[in-house]
């Protein structure tokens, strides 16, 4: 960093430099333009800052395991209790809730810690740190649908319900990240908490549903699936739409302070 | 390197934090001083761009911080009056994290971390969890996240709190040391702190600066207000109850009071020298804690 000093050696040196007819504009205008570039030269070497994928990758680095492994074990709990279920449609909408539900920790860890403030005054800023890790959990949910849904097929031993199957699995997975993400939009206090009861709500919901109106999980009923779907899927959005725009207008997202 | 405040305003509700406040910092160390409730925290917050304002800006060199956005956050360091942490983190790891989250490349973050843990005393306890350490060993590993990226402006909320009288002189130190050619704003309640490091110093009180300027200017608005009293042991208690006390010590036998009044309290009492902290007691001394 160019102090005074530096600044005055480099002042005394351009005017020893001319011997006669100096002209002062000139003269302070050159003297201004080196002293800029001093200035800014070491500048743009501590500004260097990392790119979204480093980004990414550090965030991975610090909060990829917990999703990771919360996800495998979820994903090997759901897979134990629906296995030998498997020509019972209804369980695997009742037990999706659980992929999102064990994320929340994680996805609330800056709210529950006291980091937010903290954080959200860094580059990332809050709706960016949020952004990563809710890309890497919906990447390891995604994964474990995936997972879930080949494994099911596989058991059943066809593929004739694959689209129904998906509908059953994302409906209810796209309904509590809506509700999540918009308990963290509307700065709920106490979001956490206010987030698992919501979510078990829908387990229980869904469960009494299975039970009481068994004919929602008939091939008849696919439209009703597939309109939830298409109402639940643009919550989704907007909300993400909502972070992205939060994040690109440097406001803050979810509880700062 | 300009940072204004323009008209800056928070409310609450009906509430009031921070009113009208206008002021134009330049390189330099400014102490923020006032009660509690007086707004302090809010201020800061705005400044950092994670509150907004009411109405009002704050504008970095005449543009507005929140429009920066992440190349305004890029110059900022901010340690928050009441601040988290990650239990499971090591102070290595913590200041890792942090340095990700401010987008410095992994090798420069390492040296960094290395070089501000040492700075603040903890580089022997880098590999230990965060969750054992003590009040001022994690008020010591905020201050460093705040200097990771060596920021042009440091917010620093209550930075002394928790901190032991040494720890206290190196703070005072590691800042004299950082400060040049940059803008450092603390707020703190610890007046001699702020007498020892600050430049400038903005009393603050209901959310409005009540009087700024250098130490010496404020403490010579004290002058002719402080004065020393000898008076017998008995009666130092009424002495207490009815006269703002600045300080109080025995010696042989009777009790020197130090105290703040527009009017010399009693024939016998003596004129002295005001420090900052008289200052303080003179505004905010004789009002109930929360002003």
């Amino acid at each position: 960093m160019p102090d005074k000093k530096t600044e005055n050696m480099l002042k005394q040196s351009l005017q020893h430099s001319f011997q006669k007819e100096i002209q002062p504009q000139k003269l302070e205008e050159t003297i201004n333009i080196c002293t800029g570039i001093v200035r800014a030269y070491p500048d743009m070497e501590e500004t260097a800052r990392t790119g979204f994928w480093q980004y990414l990758s550090d965030v991975f680095r610090f909060d990829g395991l917990p999703i990771l492994g919360l996800q495998a074990v979820t994903l090997f709990l759901i897979c134990l209790v629906a296995s030998p279920l498997t020509d019972e449609p209804s369980i695997l909408p009742i037990l999706m809730p659980l992929f999102v539900l064990v994320l929340l920790p994680v996805l609330f860890r800056s709210q529950y810690c006291g980091m937010s403030e903290l954080e959200a005054a860094t580059r990332a800023s809050g709706a960016q740190i949020f952004l990563a890790r809710l890309f890497l959990a919906g990447g390891a949910n995604l994964v474990c649908i995936t997972i879930l849904l080949w494994l099911e097929l596989y058991l059943q031993g066809s593929a004739l319900y694959t689209g129904q199957l998906i509908l059953y699995t994302l409906v209810p997975y796209l309904i509590c990240m809506a509700l999540m993400l918009r308990n963290i939009r509307l700065k709920s206090s106490k979001g956490m908490q206010k987030c698992a009861l919501e979510m078990l709500g829908l387990i229980l919901c869904l469960a009494a549903a299975a039970n009481m109106a068994p004919g929602i999980y008939e091939t008849s009923a696919i439209g009703i699936w597939t309109i939830a779907f298409f109402i639940f899927g643009t919550f989704f959005l907007r909300e993400i739409i909502y972070i992205l725009d939060t994040k690109k207008g440097g406001k803050m997202y979810g509880i700062v302070a | 390197m300009e940072l204004s405040l323009d008209r800056l305003t928070k409310h609450y509700g009906s509430k009031i934090a921070v009113d009208q406040v206008n002021a134009c910092l330049t390189p330099g160390v400014y102490g923020l001083l006032g009660a509690n409730g007086a707004g302090k925290t809010t201020l800061m917050r705005m400044l950092c761009a994670i509150m907004e304002s009411t109405s009002g800006e704050v504008l970095l060199d005449g543009k507005e911080v929140t429009s920066m956005g992440a190349s305004y956050r890029d110059l900022l360091g901010y340690l928050p009056q009441d601040f988290g942490y990650y239990p499971n983190y090591t102070a290595e790891e913590f200041l890792h994290y942090i340095a990700a989250l401010k987008g410095i490349p992994k090798g420069k973050a390492r040296k960094k971390t290395k070089e501000l843990l040492h700075t603040v005393g903890l580089d022997t306890v880098a590999k230990k969890k965060l969750k054992t350490f003590s009040g001022g060993m994690k008020q010591r590993i905020g201050i460093a996240q705040a200097l990771l990226n060596n920021p042009k402006i440091l917010i620093l909320d209550e930075p002394t709190a928790g901190l032991d009288p040494k720890e206290r002189v190196r703070f005072r130190n590691l800042l004299s040391d950082y400060a040049d050619n940059k803008i450092v704003i603390l707020s703190t309640h610890i007046v001699s702190d702020i007498e020892a490091i600050a430049d400038e110093v903005f009393l603050m009180k209901k959310g409005r600066f009540i009087m700024h300027g250098s130490v010496p200017e404020l403490t010579s608005k004290a002058e002719g207000k402080v004065w020393e009293l000898t008076v017998p042991q008995k009666e130092s208690r009424k002495w207490q109850e009815q006269a703002a006390v600045a300080n109080l010590r025995h010696e042989e036998g009777q009790v020197i009071l130090r105290i703040i009044s527009d009017t010399k309290p009693a024939e016998n009492a003596i004129p002295c020298e005001a420090v900052l902290e008289d200052l303080y007691l003179y505004y905010f001394g004789m009002e109930k804690e929360n002003v």
